[in-house]
């Protein structure tokens, strides 16, 4: 608990730190003499990459310094776009919305600016977020790309309202006839809905016009489709109508291989096949043909490799997933394994691993940067070291690949919202016993130890304060943290 | 493939089930046999071999011949037929050795014993799995010899054992009693409430077990006391509740007279404190587990010349170690710290078999501040040395018994995976050849 709040604390000073440097106007920066990893192109063993206004104004191996720049020694470091975790629901409040078809909701309304998780990011190298409502759901809502800084979900935003989520994988209590019901009666009702909308809209404008209905019903709903403007529709039914129409993207959630063709049939059949990212489980790898017919692109499941014991032999097999999907020539993406207590939390090491298990180096690399930036439709903006990108850039100790590299400066749009060395809970994890501040900085003869005081004092003063005097709402979440899922005390909480 | 046997088992029940199940084996065991038969010498030329952390060939070739380490050197010249392996930039390390797993066995109520806080009578050699694809996990990762550990579910736990993580299973076992491990800490406390029955809550007549670190501490002294008592030919005062059983005594014994190596596991500060402390009230020369908190102590630890086996690293603590809150002050700089201040350090995954097993503890370790050298030493030489089979494994020797790694490149890497692996002079993995081909 104390290591929570801690944390907690942390969490907000980094932020209070990397965030005031957005009151300032995004800089001229002139990242020199690094080792250039641009994704796209050839990589340039020593080059200069200038940053401007928030875009990326040049990559080449010399770039003059105009005048204001600020110019970053790079010299042994390696500059790499900024990695995009394209599928996640952490940064959320809670994922899930319990009936199954909210289609209106959007991520924005439970986006937590305050959690641990994009401290973590930041520190990672993940500069891009796509923020997804969960797989336990029907048609789950709205999604957005965010970057991992910012006090409120508007300041985060990178891009809003990029998809919608759909899972054709049952949500709890459901099953799988059930869940595909759900999504034709969904469709169906839009449908009606429409029509009637579209009747009323040419009718209405026959009213204007002093004339009788001289159509069909049928036809007038044709014409009156026409008619329709996004703003007539309501607003229950928008999300969803213009998923149907081919103008949003779907994420589309296939746990099991058997799901992977219910999905490609449903988009198909609703037209927006064409906008369809499948987010597979493990085990939807056996489905590959079908996928590469289908040829959209695919995120992976975190658990790189897919266990399976033959119940007759006991013989357990493994498949390493991403090599069969890079075998079946699909673009796919990486996602970050929470589950892990270590390595695989990265992205970096996740391609890491792909490369391993003999995945070219390019197409792992992509798969953390370039093609979850296209799977997201944002494949202009981000997930490579391009002009006139958005300057989403990290700058690392070494390759991007290498187990020993660490993430030592970051940019957003151009503005620094990560330096290593003041990084407070990374200088903790590193800090020799009984000093809390880190030796890395005494070396330098920084004086910054209010931090870690706050932190401290903060700590004491909440664990010494008489509960009776600390305002109920604190009361309440010191017995019982949330998220905390300990059994109730028996007879009943006395609440 | 995988499909097909699917739909197979839905249809096969009962005996015929059984029948099936039985030729597989068969057919299984013959194959592995006839793998083993392969007498072809082998030899692999790489780009470095590692004999120990000190000692680099590089370029490298070896030769395995019926077995054994025939030659290493830098290049060898062949005329007889044998099987050549190049592989530009390989290296090749001996076997990796974890001192502290939980593999062949799952935390559970069948697998660990709960009966009773003192049980050094017990092997948990009678309770692994041999089989068990924990081991062949292990051995695919290039971890050739484990020590596996009792499940800390008991304060003074079973004996442990020494295996080798492939092989025939009657060449498997290395050391069938390699040390005795006691814990501190709250996971003996936590454990004991397995064996409670649903509707108890807390300790009842029936379950009295430790419930505090002053009651867990009150039965290790409690025990090795009254083996101290009996050792000196005279009998305890009071017998019964809380004291050691009959079988127990003899065990005790043995460890206080040093002839069984004793291991204590503790990851706080105060648990780490306490088993120095109880150290030197009985006289025990003892290693320590997990250690998370060992940077804390390492003054306490140098003057004991106690070893630390570490691990696992993690960024953050899940499981035990999470629900525990004995892993909240880890650092990451704690492995390096230990290794620098001169604290015998070899590194473990503990109950971690797969993705994460030693190669990535080893690598993590080189991320946190060891050097390649240090990182390797922790996980082939050191280990060896504790487990007292420095002449077995550990490290590379014309004339032994083939027991090392290829990688795939410098070994620890993200990228690096164990091409071949040989345990005991068997070729136990060797992903240079595809399947099927």
């Amino acid at each position: 608990m104390r290591w929570r709040r801690a944390r907690f604390v942390a969490a907000l000073f980094s932020l209070a730190i990397m965030t005031t440097s957005r009151a300032a106007l995004a800089q001229t920066i002139l990242l020199q003499g690094g080792k250039v990893i641009p994704v796209v192109g050839e990589t340039i063993e020593k080059g200069d990459v200038l940053i401007k206004n928030g875009f990326i104004e040049a990559v080449a191996e010399k770039v003059d310094a105009p005048f204001d720049a600020t110019v970053v020694d790079c010299t042994d470091k390696v500059i790499f776009p900024g990695m995009i975790d394209v599928h996640t629901w952490r940064g959320m409040d809670q994922p899930n919305e319990s009936p199954p078809l909210t289609p209106f909701l959007n991520v924005y309304d439970a986006i937590d600016p305050s959690q641990l998780f994009f401290e973590d990011s930041l520190r990672d190298g993940v500069l891009s977020i796509h923020i997804t409502p969960g797989d336990d759901t029907v048609i789950g809502g709205m999604s957005r790309v965010v970057h991992p800084i910012g006090l409120t979900p508007a300041e985060m935003t990178t891009a809003p309202d990029i998809a919608l989520k759909l899972s054709v994988t049952p949500k709890n209590g459901f099953d799988r006839m059930r869940q595909m019901a759900t999504f034709r009666e969904a469709f169906r009702k839009l449908d009606e809905d429409m029509k009637a909308l579209a009747e009323k809209a040419y009718e209405d404008k026959l009213r204007k016009e002093d004339k009788d209905l001289d159509v069909t019903p049928e036809e007038a709903q044709k014409r009156g489709l026409e008619l329709l403007k996004p703003e007539d529709t309501p607003e229950k039914d928008r999300n969803l109508l213009m998923l149907t129409q081919g103008r949003l993207r779907a994420f589309v959630h296939c746990d099991k291989a058997m799901d992977v063709a219910a999905g490609i049939r449903l988009a198909k059949e609703h037209g927006f096949f064409d906008q369809t990212v499948f987010v597979l489980g493990t085990e939807a790898f056996k489905a590959a043909d079908a996928l590469k017919a289908a040829g959209r692109p695919v995120v992976l499941s975190a658990e790189l490799v897919h266990n399976e014991t033959n119940s007759l032999t006991g013989e357990e097999s493994e498949t390493f997933v991403p090599k069969v999907i890079d075998d079946a020539g699909l673009h796919f993406a990486l996602l970050r394994n929470w589950g892990s207590a270590m390595g695989e939390r990265y992205l970096w090491y996740q391609a890491a691993r792909c490369v391993r298990e003999g995945v070219s180096r390019d197409h792992a690399l992509k798969a953390i940067t370039l093609w979850p930036a296209e799977m997201v439709g944002l494949g202009h903006r981000l997930g490579s070291l391009e002009i006139g990108k958005d300057a989403n850039v990290v700058v690392l100790t070494g390759d991007p690949l290498d187990l020993q590299s660490w993430v030592e400066k970051a940019y957003v749009q151009g503005i620094q919202v990560y330096e290593q060395t003041e990084d407070i809970r990374l200088k903790r994890l590193f800090a020799a016993p009984g000093d809390e501040q880190g030796p890395s900085t005494r070396a330098e003869g920084e004086a910054t130890t209010e931090d870690n005081h706050e932190i401290h004092k903060n700590e004491y003063k909440d664990k010494d304060a008489n509960p009776d005097e600390r305002p109920k709402r604190e009361r309440r979440e010191g017995r019982r943290p949330r998220g905390d899922r300990r059994r109730r005390p028996r007879g009943g909480d006395p609440e | 493939m995988m499909i097909t046997n699917l739909a197979n088992q839905r249809g096969v029940f009962g005996v015929r089930r059984m029948w099936t199940l039985a030729l597989a084996m068969a057919a299984f065991v013959t194959a592995s046999s006839a793998m083993a038969d392969d007498a072809t010498p082998i030899l692999i030329r790489a780009k470095k071999i590692y004999l120990s952390p000190e000692r680099v060939v590089s370029p490298g070739a070896i030769l395995v011949r019926d077995g054994k380490i025939d030659r290493i050197d830098e290049t060898i010249e062949i005329a007889d037929e044998v099987r050549v392996v190049n592989l530009e930039a390989a290296t090749i390390t001996a076997g990796l050795i974890d001192a502290n797993t939980n593999a062949g066995y799952r935390f559970g109520y069948h697998d660990a014993e709960h009966a009773s806080e003192c049980i050094p009578e017990m092997r948990v050699l009678d309770t692994i799995d041999l089989e068990s694809n924990d081991f062949r996990r292990l051995a695919q990762a290039g971890v050739t010899t484990v020590y596996v550990s009792p499940d800390s579910a008991s304060v003074i736990g079973a004996q442990g054992t020494i295996v080798r993580t492939a092989g025939p299973v009657e060449a498997r076992v290395v050391q069938e009693t390699a040390g005795v491990k006691a814990t501190l800490g709250r996971e003996p406390i936590f454990k004991a409430s397995f064996n409670r029955t649903p509707s108890q809550f807390g300790t009842s007549f029936l379950t009295r077990r430790p419930t505090t670190r002053m009651g867990l501490v009150w039965v290790f002294r409690k025990s090795f006391h009254d083996a101290q008592t009996f050792a000196r030919g005279e009998t305890p005062g009071t017998r019964g509740e809380g004291s050691p059983s009959d079988a127990a005594i003899p065990n005790l014994i043995r460890i206080l007279n040093n002839e069984i190596p004793f291991r204590i596991q503790a990851r706080s500060q105060l648990d780490i404190l306490t088993a120095i402390r109880l150290s030197h009230e009985f006289n025990l020369k003892f290693v320590l587990e997990e250690g998370t908190d060992a940077y804390r102590c390492i003054d306490e630890l140098k003057a004991d010349n106690i070893p630390v086996i570490y691990g696992p690293i993690f960024d953050y603590p899940i499981g035990f170690r999470a629900g525990t809150g004995e892993s909240d002050r880890f650092r990451y700089s704690a492995p390096a710290e230990l290794v620098n201040a001169g604290v015998t350090l070899a590194l473990s995954a503990g109950d971690i078999t797969g993705e994460g097993a030693l190669p990535m503890q080893a690598g993590y370790a080189m991320r946190l501040g060891l050097t390649r050298e240090q990182a390797l030493a922790a996980v082939t030489t050191i280990p060896a040395g504790l487990l007292n089979i420095s002449d077995l494994a550990g490290s590379l020797d014309a004339g032994r018994a083939a027991d090392l790694v290829v990688w795939s490149g410098e070994p620890f890497e993200a990228t690096t995976r164990a091409e071949m692996v040989f345990i005991n002079g068997r070729l136990v993995s060797d992903r240079t050849v595809k399947k099927g081909s």
